[in-house]
C-alpha cells in the first residue's frame, strides 16, 4: 500500500530562507505523485541571523566556498522579502502544476518552533535544507519506536521508491518496523552523528511517535542531515505554545 | 536559250542498278556513312588519357550524332576499367567538412550495409551493457562515494565547530558561524559584552571556521569534475568493450582497405566518446510492433553521424567497364551535385548524408554526354563544368550559395577528383560562339568532331545507304523495304540535300519516312515498305506542313495577290522567294517593280528605306548599280533615279538571289521593253553581270510552277536559273512531268544578257568595234536612256541667260 492510494497528505513547507526552501520544493515536485495534498508554505525570518551579523569580523560563506561580507540587518531584510517573493511564487507555480490549493505565511522567530507551530492542521511539516552537492543521498527513516507507528514508515518506503535511491533505517534501540534492514543506535548522539555522515536526500521521522519529539533534537537533525526532513507529527511533538501567548500574560491593566 | 531537258530537272535511282530486291537481303549496317572525320575526333578523345581532349560534336540535327557518340564511348569504356566507388562520411573533427572516401570498385554499399549493421547491434549492445549489474553496481559505487566524501567533509567540519562550540547558521547569502556560549547563540550584544581576550579567541576560531568551511564547500565542484571523470572513464570502459568487438567483426576484406581501416578507427572512437547516443535511443524507442532484436537503430537520425554516404555505387549497377552517362537536363545540382536542406524548427539544416551525387560523380572514370545548348541555358552549370574540369575535381556549390539567396548552415566536402572525359554535342553557331566568346571553351575542348551533312551520291555511297536504312529499318521492328522504295527514299535524300549529286546525312528525317510508310504499307496488309508507301509519306507529310503555302497560292490565284503569268509588262517580274517553316521550305513568286527617271545617280531600294529589306538584299541591290554604271555610257555621269520594290511584301526580305530579277525589271524599265511575266526568275548577279547559283533553287522552281499550274499551263512559262545551280535540282516529279509535256522550263543562264534576252525577247547586244552596242538590242536601248538622261541633266546644269563671261544677259 502506498501513500498514492491513501487520503491526500497536505504538506507544509518551511524554511528560513528561499535557499533552503528551494531545495524543499525540488523535493516536493519530485514527490509529487505520490502527494496529492494541498500546499502550504512558510518563510521563518530567524532573528537570530539579523542579531550576528553585526559581529565584528562576520562574513558570508556562499555555497561556492567564497568567502564574502555580511549584509548590513537592512540588507537581510530586503534579501528575505525576496526570499519571500520567490518562495511563494515557486510554491504558487508548484501547486499550479498539482492542480492543489496553496497558502503561503510568513512567521518571525525560530524555524523549528515556527514551522512546528504552524503545521497544526497539515499532515507533514517538509523543512528546507539547502543542498552541499548535487549527488542523491538515501532517504533515511528514523524509525518509531512501536509498530503501530507506520505512517513515516510506509512515507519513507514512497519517497525511496519515488526518489530512486536506497531507504535506511535508523533507531534507537531496537525496534520492530515494516522495513527489515536498520541500524540500531544505543544513544540520540551516535544515531545524530550515524546521520551527519550519510548522504540523504531526505530524511523522515514522526515527531509525535519519537524517538525525537522535542524541537531541540529536530534542529539538531535539520543541522546534521543537511537535507529536507519530513516531519509527520510536527504539532504533536514537544507541546508549543501559541506565538501570540506572551508569558508573562500582558497585563491588562485591571487588578486581579 | 534552250530549256533544261527532264533528265537535268530531277535525278531518280533505278531500282533496278541496286543489287537487292528487299532489305531483307542485306547485311546489316550500323556504322554511318561519310562521318570518318566526325568519328576520328570522338574516337581519339575517348581513347586519349590525357587532360582537357574534351571533344565538341558539331553538326546538323538528325545525323546520328548522339548515337553515334555513345556508340564509340560505349565500345571504348567497355575496355576500361570499373571506377573507383566514392562515399562521403562525417569528418569527426569538422562536422561542415565531410570527407570523401575512394573505395575498390563494389566496396561503397558493402561498406554502408556494414556500418548500419554496426550501429543496429550497438544500439542494442550499450544500452544493454549499461544496465547491467557489472555497470549499475560500478556506477553506484562512484555516486556514493562521491556523495559519502562530500557529506564527510561537511561532517567533520561541522564536528570541528561542534567541538570549538561554534554554530553554523544559514542565510539568504550563505553561511554564517557564530559562537555558542552557554548552549546560546552570542549575539552581537551578548559579545560586546565579552572582554577582549574572549573577543579575540572568539574572533579568531570564527574567522579560522569560516576559512575552513570555505575550503570544504571548494572542493565540492572539484569532486564533482573527479566523479564525473571516473564516470566518463568507465562509460568509455564499457562503450569500448561493446565498439570494439562490433567493429573487429567486420570483414577482413573491409579492413584491409587503408582508408577504411582509418574511417572505422574513428568511429570506434567516436562512438565511445558519444556511446549516450545509443542510450538515449533505446530510451526513445517506441515500442512498435515488432520487438527490440529487429529494431533499425540506423535509421535515427541521431545516428546519421555513422551514416555513409554513397556517391557513386558500383555494384548497383549491372555493368562492366567505365560509365557512359547522358545528363538530358544538366541543371547545375544534376552536374555537380547538390547539397539538399531540411527544415527543422524553421531553420534549413544539412549535414554530409544530404549530400547528393551528380552527373559528374556518376560519369566519373568514364564519359559525360551533354547537349551544349542544354548545359549554356543552364545558370551556372556551364561555368560549373568548367570549373571542375579545370581543377580535375568536383566541387559542390549551390546556386542559392552562389547568389547569396540564403544564409544557412552549409558544408564545404572534400573535392573528389575528377577523371572524366566530356562530350558536347550542339550546333555549328554555339561551337562557332564559345571559340569566339568562352576563352576556357578551347582549353577545355581540344578537339572538334564535325559531322558531314551530306555525302556524295556515288554508286557505292547508295549501296552502303541502303544497308544502312535497311538496317534501321529492323533494328526499329519495320517492315523490310523493296528496292523501289529504297530507290524513292534515296531520291528524297538527295532532294533534302539541295543537291543532285549528294546524299543528305540527316538520317532522322529520313527514318521518319520510313516509319511513316510502314504504317501505310501495315494499312494495305503489306508485309514489305514499297515506293508508294514512301511516296505517300512524303506526300502527306508535305500536305500537313503546307497550310501557309496553300493560302499563299490561293491569294494569287485570287489575284489578292497580284502575280501575272502571261502577258508582257515594262519594269515588271516574277521573282521568287523561299519560305521557311521549321524544316518545311516552300517557294513562293514575288512581283518586283522598277521605275526610273533622270536622277542624281540614285538607285532606291524601297524594301531597305523602309528596313525590310536585309542587309544581304541591300549589298545585291548595290551590286546590280554597280554593274548600271560600270557597264553603260561610261563617258557622261550617272543620271538615273530608280527605285525597285517587292510589291505586296510585307515581311522581311533578305538575301541576294532576287538581284538578278531586280536587274532585269531596271534594264525592262530603261530600254522600255517588256518581260514576259510568264517566267519568273532567281539568281544572284555580280558586278560583271555574271549570273550566280543561290539556294532552294527547287523550292522556288516549285513555288512558281504552283501559281502557273492553278491558273492553267501555256507552255511559254518557266523559270531562269542561274546555270551553276543545274547540279542542285531535285525537282518534283509533277514539275518534271510537266517539262516532259512540254508545258513548264527551266531556263539555265550565265549572264545577264542572256537572261535579258530570254526575258524581252531581244538580244541583250554587245558591244562593236567602235565600243557602240547594236542598235534596237537592250543594251543599246539601255545605254541612249541613261545617255539622254545625262544630257538632260547636263542642260539643267548649264547657266541660263549668261554670257561666256558669266555676266547676265
Amino acid at each position: 500500500m502506498t501513500l498514492q492510494s491513501r487520503s491526500p497528505q497536505r504538506m507544509l513547507i518551511g524554511a528560513g530562507c528561499f535557499a533552503d526552501a528551494q531545495a524543499a520544493l525540488q523535493l516536493a515536485e519530485r514527490i509529487a505523485g505520490i502527494l496529492a495534498g494541498d500546499l502550504g508554505g512558510l518563510l521563518v525570518e530567524e532573528t537570530i541571523v539579523t542579531e550576528v551579523v553585526d559581529l565584528p569580523g562576520q562574513r558570508v560563506v556562499t555555497s561556492s566556498g567564497t568567502l564574502v561580507v555580511a549584509p548590513s540587518p537592512q540588507q537581510v531584510r530586503t534579501l528575505i522579502e525576496s526570499d519571500a517573493r520567490a518562495f511563494r511564487d515557486t510554491l504558487s507555480g508548484l501547486a499550479q502544476s498539482k492542480a492543489c490549493k496553496w497558502s503561503f505565511e510568513r512567521r518571525h522567530g525560530d524555524l523549528i518552533g515556527g514551522g512546528c507551530a504552524a503545521a497544526v492542521g497539515w499532515d507533514i511539516l517538509l523543512l528546507g535544507h539547502r543542498g552541499t552537492h548535487r549527488q542523491d543521498g538515501k532517504v533515511v527513516l528514523i524509525a518509531p519506536p512501536t509498530v503501530a507507528q507506520q505512517s513515516a514508515v510506509e512515507l519513507a518506503k514512497d519517497l525511496a521508491e519515488a526518489l530512486h535511491v536506497d531507504l535506511i533505517v535508523v533507531s534507537l534501540g531496537a525496534v520492530e518496523t515494516a522495513v527489515q534492514q536498520r541500524e540500531p543506535f544505543a544513544s540520540e548522539a551516535d544515531l545524530l552523528a550515524h546521520i551527519n555522515r550519510t548522504n540523504a536526500s531526505a530524511v523522515v521521522l514522526d515527531l509525535a511517535a519519537g524517538p525525537l519529539h522535542t524541537h531541540d533534537q529536530l534542529r539538531h537533525l535539520l543541522a546534521v542531515a543537511r537535507c529536507p526532513v519530513l516531519v509527520l507529527g510536527a504539532a504533536q511533538g514537544e507541546p508549543s505554545i501559541a506565538h501570540t501567548t506572551h508569558i508573562p500574560p500582558v497585563s491588562d491593566g485591571s487588578e486581579p | 536559250m534552250d530549256a533544261l531537258s527532264t533528265d537535268k530537272l530531277r535525278r531518280r535511282c533505278d531500282p533496278a542498278s541496286l543489287p537487292f530486291a528487299s532489305t531483307t537481303d542485306l547485311a546489316e549496317r550500323h556504322e554511318l556513312i561519310g562521318q570518318a572525320r566526325a568519328l576520328d575526333a570522338i574516337s581519339l578523345s575517348s581513347q586519349m588519357p590525357h587532360r582537357d581532349f574534351n571533344v565538341f560534336v558539331v553538326g546538323p540535327n538528325g545525323t546520328g550524332r548522339h548515337t553515334a557518340a555513345l556508340k564509340l564511348l560505349g565500345n571504348e569504356a567497355s575496355k576500361r576499367t570499373l571506377p573507383a566507388d566514392w562515399v562521403y562520411v562525417n569528418n569527426f573533427e569538422a562536422a561542415h567538412k565531410p570527407k570523401a572516401l575512394c573505395l575498390p570498385p563494389g566496396t561503397a554499399l558493402k561498406l554502408k550495409r556494414t556500418m548500419q549493421k554496426i550501429v543496429d547491434d550497438l544500439g542494442s549492445d550499450i544500452p544493454a551493457l549499461f544496465e547491467s549489474e557489472e555497470y549499475q553496481t560500478q556506477r553506484r559505487a562512484f555516486d556514493q562515494e562521491l556523495g559519502e566524501a562530500q557529506e564527510a567533509s561537511m561532517a567533520d567540519f561541522a564536528d570541528r565547530a561542534k567541538a570549538e562550540d561554534v554554530a553554523l547558521l544559514r542565510t539568504p547569502m550563505g553561511f554564517m558561524l557564530t559562537a555558542i556560549r552557554g548552549g546560546e547563540l552570542v549575539k552581537t550584544e551578548d559579545y560586546q559584552k565579552l572582554d577582549e581576550d574572549e573577543q579575540a579567541e572568539i574572533d579568531e576560531k570564527i574567522r579560522r571556521l569560516q576559512e575552513d568551511l570555505a575550503s570544504v564547500l571548494r572542493q565540492a565542484p572539484k569532486r564533482e569534475k573527479d566523479h564525473r571523470k571516473r564516470v566518463e572513464e568507465l562509460n568509455a570502459q564499457m562503450a569500448e568493450r561493446a565498439v570494439s568487438a562490433r567493429v573487429a567483426e567486420v570483414e577482413t576484406e573491409l579492413q584491409a582497405i587503408q582508408v577504411v581501416a582509418g574511417y572505422l578507427e574513428n568511429v570506434r572512437e567516436d562512438i565511445i566518446s558519444n556511446a549516450e547516443l545509443f542510450l538515449q535511443a533505446a530510451a526513445e524507442k517506441s515500442d512498435g510492433p515488432f520487438p527490440e532484436a529487429i529494431h533499425k537503430f540506423h535509421r535515427d537520425p541521431m545516428f546519421d553521424r555513422y551514416v555513409v554516404n554513397v556517391m557513386v555505387p558500383q555494384d548497383g549497377e549491372p555493368r562492366e567497364g567505365a560509365p557512359v552517362l547522358t545528363e538530358d537536363l544538366p541543371t547545375l545540382d544534376r552536374v555537380t551535385g547538390r547539397i539538399e536542406h531540411a527544415s527543422h524548427m524553421g531553420s534549413l539544416m544539412t549535414n554530409f548524408t544530404m549530400i547528393r551525387p551528380g552527373a559528374l560523380h556518376r560519369a566519373n572514370g568514364g564519359y559525360l554526354v551533354l547537349d551544349a545548348r542544354r548545359i549554356l541555358s543552364e545558370p551556372y552549370a556551364w561555368d560549373a563544368l568548367k570549373r571542375c574540369l579545370k581543377n580535375q575535381a568536383i566541387t559542390i556549390t549551390s546556386m542559392a550559395e552562389r547568389l547569396s539567396l540564403v544564409s544557412t548552415t552549409s558544408l564545404e566536402p572534400d573535392p573528389i577528383p575528377l577523371n572524366l572525359r566530356v562530350v558536347l554535342i550542339g550546333d555549328r553557331m554555339l561551337y562557332t560562339l564559345l571559340v569566339l566568346l568562352d576563352p576556357d571553351f578551347s582549353e577545355l575542348f581540344k578537339l572538334q568532331a564535325d559531322f558531314e551533312d551530306v555525302v556524295d551520291r556515288t554508286e557505292d555511297n547508295l549501296i552502303v545507304f541502303a544497308r544502312l536504312l535497311g538496317s534501321f529499318a529492323l533494328r526499329e521492328g519495320l517492315r523490310p523495304m523493296t528496292a523501289a522504295s529504297v530507290a524513292r527514299l534515296l531520291d528524297e535524300a538527295t532532294r533534302l540535300a539541295d543537291d543532285s549529286k549528294k546524299l543528305s546525312l540527316r538520317l532522322g528525317a529520313l527514318s521518319d519516312f520510313i516509319r511513316e510508310a510502314d504504317h501505310y504499307a501495315a494499312g494495305r496488309d503489306s508485309d514489305h515498305i514499297d515506293d508508294s508507301d514512301i511516296e505517300r509519306a512524303v506526300t502527306e507529310r508535305e500536305k500537313r506542313a503546307s497550310r501557309i503555302k496553300d493560302r499563299i497560292q490561293e491569294a494569287i490565284t485570287r489575284k489578292t495577290v497580284l502575280i501575272d503569268t502571261d502577258g508582257a509588262q515594262v519594269g515588271q517580274i516574277n521573282g521568287l522567294a523561299v519560305i521557311g517553316l521549321g524544316d518545311y521550305r516552300f517557294g513562293r513568286p514575288s512581283r518586283i517593280t522598277a521605275r526610273v527617271r533622270m536622277g542624281a545617280g540614285k538607285l532606291v531600294d524601297i524594301e531597305r528605306e523602309v528596313e525590310l529589306g536585309g542587309p544581304l538584299h541591300s549589298k545585291g541591290v548595290m551590286i546590280l548599280s554597280g554593274y548600271l554604271t560600270s557597264t553603260y555610257a561610261l563617258d557622261v555621269p550617272f543620271s538615273l533615279h530608280a527605285s525597285l520594290v517587292f510589291e505586296q511584301s510585307y515581311g522581311g526580305i533578305d538575301g541576294d538571289s532576287a538581284s538578278s530579277a531586280e536587274l532585269y525589271a531596271l534594264l525592262s524599265a530603261l530600254s522600255g521593253l517588256p518581260i514576259h511575266q510568264g517566267i519568273a526568275v532567281t539568281g544572284s548577279v555580280n558586278q560583271t553581270g555574271q549570273v550566280q547559283a543561290i539556294g532552294g533553287v527547287n523550292e522556288k522552281i516549285e513555288g512558281f510552277f504552283e501559281t502557273c499550274a492553278a491558273r492553267g499551263l501555256t507552255g511559254d512559262q518557266g523559270v531562269l536559273i542561274p546555270k551553276s545551280n543545274i547540279e542542285h535540282l531535285m525537282l518534283r516529279s509533277d514539275v518534271v512531268d510537266a517539262a516532259e509535256a512540254g508545258k513548264f522550263r527551266v531556263i539555265p543562264i550565265e549572264t545577264i544578257d542572256q537572261g535579258i534576252a530570254v526575258l524581252t525577247g531581244t538580244e541583250a547586244g554587245v558591244r562593236d568595234a567602235s565600243g557602240a552596242f547594236p542598235d534596237g538590242t537592250v543594251n543599246a536601248l539601255v545605254e541612249a536612256k541613261l545617255r539622254g538622261f545625262a544630257e538632260t541633266r547636263k542642260a539643267f546644269a548649264r547657266p541660263t541667260g549668261k554670257d561666256s563671261d558669266g555676266t547676265d544677259k
